[in-house]
């Protein structure tokens, strides 16, 4: 099984703490425990691999849920599996509504925690290419110059290269250039692929632009 | 008369005024009559005479103005009718003094009537006047009569009027009503009659406020609160005492059935206070069980590695063997709570007994969000006592300062249970941050039945206070400036003779 990911523990008993570490540790997981939310937050940002919340409910100044939506407020949203004492059926729902993964009564099956955490840290990996993809995006987007901006935003829309050459007031030649190197500096194999990035960009299109055009 | 009362007199009008001024010639003129009438007979000077009357008469009855002009026509008549030449108008210079004497005559007789006429007036209105204030303080104390009297009989407290003896004068309806006799059966006796105890108290205290037991016309008894006062006597009356009477029945039979149930009430809080520890029991003793769990699963794990980690397993025994005994710890406290049967007072540390009861209490804490701030002095005096009823004392001013906190939105969400030494033994104190005291007497709340909760029966801390007495210390509360309460109570040290330094 291969097993990569920081498990943090917040957990206000030491017993279990201690026992989460021993079991996490044997099946390879880096582990880091805490006593309370505020002990947590004293750790600074989340760790740059990807990583999973083992969160009690029950905790000392701030309890489990709670610390999951002011999480969730400031969007930093690494996924929580909670594990509680007695939990009744308004809190897991309360606590599944907001996002997480599983919700675990003490004591648990070992298997159905370590389940849980290869659920998490793989929603966590996800996120984490997904936000990378998104940044590699944006990179290739702000290279482009204002006037291939201005392209790429009118070849999404379908447009054809005469059309935009009058919309922009420019040659038709000048637009084939233009559209030569927004292919390239995007990446983009199609214009339906160049299309699809505009849509994760959120290029919008000009309204006025696409009406002129179609007159 | 009716001139002089009525209004016209200073306030002319016309017809009134023409009348006055009638009135005076009318004088004048039957004087002149009676002048002629008597005049052959009698001596020839009587005539003037008649006239001065004349003139004094229309002064009294008519004032200054008509006065006067009786006088100008009294004077023209003497000199028409008495003076030489007779029958004529022309003044002789021998008739002169007698003329002037005359006027002189008529004028002081005037004066005099007038200032008298004004004197009798003057009295007149001043009796008036005092006939309405009279009027008018009988009117008010006749109101005031009928409030007194009122209050007397629709009081809802039985009130007694008594001689100084104590016999009855008067007693009001709420008194009949209480006593079951009436008031004609009440005159015949005296308070110390109606008291069913078997030696009444020799005189009656005049500052009053004992409570005693009466006997009822039908034979009942009858727990009052009496407070006799004392009206000295004056001038009018004699001295008399005032009696109020309270029907106490109600309140005193709750006090007996109290004392009678406490010890089931004490037991059946015991259960209550066990119910809102069952949660935290089990999740106290969920902790340690899921470590031994957990660990377990993880000792399994390190075993089945390849090659298996010998130290890791052991750790994790080890680990199981803690957290099992911890677990039993658990069990064994609480069996001491349920069953504290046979615990001799001895001497023992206050600080153990609070340390003892945290793990009782962390899972209500947490739910609430509550941090709780332990601040043991060391080295505190031992106080001699049972464990488990002070740690049950303890536990439950806790629980009453959770309940202040529960939906309290402050941020400062702590508790703070501290033991210092103080008072001649020690003093333990539980200070939340709450809804604070209500604005009454502090001591009431120890009160039985006295509650501000809503689902509460009051006997929470009626039961401190019993415990705390019962090892001869005393308890109190107050209010906090920060908002909040403290509950506090202080124990006598063993080794300090076993009673609180006052």
């Amino acid at each position: 099984m291969t097993t990569s990911g920081t498990i943090l523990v917040v957990d206000d008993d030491a017993a279990v703490r201690e026992a989460l570490h021993s079991l996490l540790r044997s099946v390879g997981f880096a582990v880091e425990l805490y006593g309370s939310v505020p002990e947590f937050l004293a750790r600074g940002s989340l760790p740059e691999t990807p990583c999973c919340l083992v969160l009690d409910i029950r905790l000392p100044g701030m309890s489990g849920l709670d610390f999951q939506n002011e999480l969730a407020r400031q969007k930093i949203a690494p996924p929580i599996i909670f594990i509680t004492g007695h939990g009744d059926i308004p809190m897991s729902v309360r606590a599944m509504k907001a996002g997480a993964i599983e919700f675990l009564t003490k004591p648990f099956r070992d298997q159905d925690l370590l389940d849980a955490i290869h659920a998490g840290l793989e929603v966590d990996r996800k996120r984490r290419e997904e936000s990378r993809g998104m940044a590699d995006l944006q990179t290739h987007y702000a290279s482009l110059s204002g006037r291939e901006q201005e392209v790429m935003a009118q070849v999404v829309t379908g447009l054809m290269n005469k059309q935009i050459a009058v919309n922009l007031g420019i040659a038709e030649i000048t637009v084939k250039v233009h559209r030569g190197q927004v292919m390239r500096k995007m990446n983009a194999q199609s214009v339906v692929d160049l299309a699809r990035m505009a849509d994760r960009l959120g290029i919008q299109q000009d309204p006025q632009l696409t009406r002129a055009s179609a007159r | 008369m009716t001139f002089l009362s009525g209004p016209t007199w200073s306030r002319p009008d016309i017809p009134a005024l023409l009348a006055r001024y009638g009135i005076a010639m009318l004088c004048v003129g039957l004087a002149l009559a009676f002048g002629f009438l008597l005049g052959p007979d009698v001596d020839v000077k009587l005539g003037p005479l008649l006239l001065i009357a004349g003139v004094v008469l229309a002064a009294w009855f008519t004032g200054l103005g008509p006065g006067l002009l009786a006088i100008i026509l009294a004077t023209l008549a003497v000199e028409y009718f008495w003076t030489e030449p007779v029958y004529s108008f022309i003044i002789v210079r021998d008739e002169l003094p007698l003329m002037i004497s005359f006027i002189l005559c008529g004028v002081v007789g005037l004066g005099l009537t007038l200032q008298r006429r004004r004197r009798e007036q003057e009295a007149a209105e001043n009796r008036v006047t005092l006939e309405r204030r009279v009027a008018e303080r009988t009117a008010q104390l006749r109101i005031s009569e009928e409030r007194w009297r009122n209050l007397f009989e629709t009081s809802s407290v039985g009130i007694a009027i008594t001689e100084p003896n104590g016999k009855v004068l008067r007693a009001n309806q709420a008194l009949q009503a209480m006593l079951g006799y009436e008031e004609s059966t009440l005159r015949l006796m005296s308070l110390s009659d109606l008291m069913a105890g078997s030696s009444p108290p020799e005189d009656l205290d005049p500052r009053g406020g004992l409570e005693l037991p009466l006997r009822r016309g039908d034979g009942q008894v009858l727990w009052v609160s009496l407070s006799v006062s004392v009206i000295p006597a004056s001038d009018r009356s004699p001295a008399l005492a005032s009696a109020v009477i309270v029907d106490i029945s109600a309140r005193r039979h709750a006090i007996e059935d109290w004392r009678r149930g406490q010890s089931e009430v004490a037991r059946a809080t015991r259960l209550t206070t066990m119910g809102v520890l069952a949660a935290s029991i089990a999740h106290e003793v969920n902790q340690p069980l899921s470590g031994v769990v957990t660990n377990g699963q993880a000792a399994d794990r390190w075993l089945r590695a390849d090659p298996p980690d010998l130290a890791e397993a052991r750790a994790a025994l080890s680990r199981i063997v803690r957290d099992g005994n911890r677990a039993a710890e658990i069990i064994r406290s609480i069996r001491n709570i349920l069953d504290p049967v046979g615990e001799e007072p001895k001497p023992l540390s206050i600080g153990k007994v609070i340390e003892r009861l945290m793990p009782l209490i962390e899972n209500e804490l947490a739910a609430q969000n509550i941090v709780l701030v332990l601040d043991l002095a060391p080295n505190l005096p031992k106080v001699t006592g049972d464990a488990v009823q002070l740690q049950q004392l303890v536990l439950n001013l806790v629980l009453n300062g959770i309940d202040a906190m529960r939906g309290q939105r402050t941020t400062d969400r702590r508790m703070i249970v501290r033991a210092l030494a103080g008072e001649g033994g020690v003093v333990v104190s539980v200070e939340d941050r709450g809804s604070g005291l209500p604005d009454i007497n502090h001591d009431r709340l120890f009160e039985p039945f006295y509650t501000t909760k809503a689902e509460g029966m009051g006997v929470g801390l009626a039961i401190c206070r019993t415990v705390v007495e019962s090892h001869g210390g005393r308890i109190w509360a107050e209010s906090l400036s920060s908002g909040g309460a403290r509950f506090a109570f202080a124990l006598p040290a063993t080794d300090g003779g076993g009673t609180l330094v006052p």
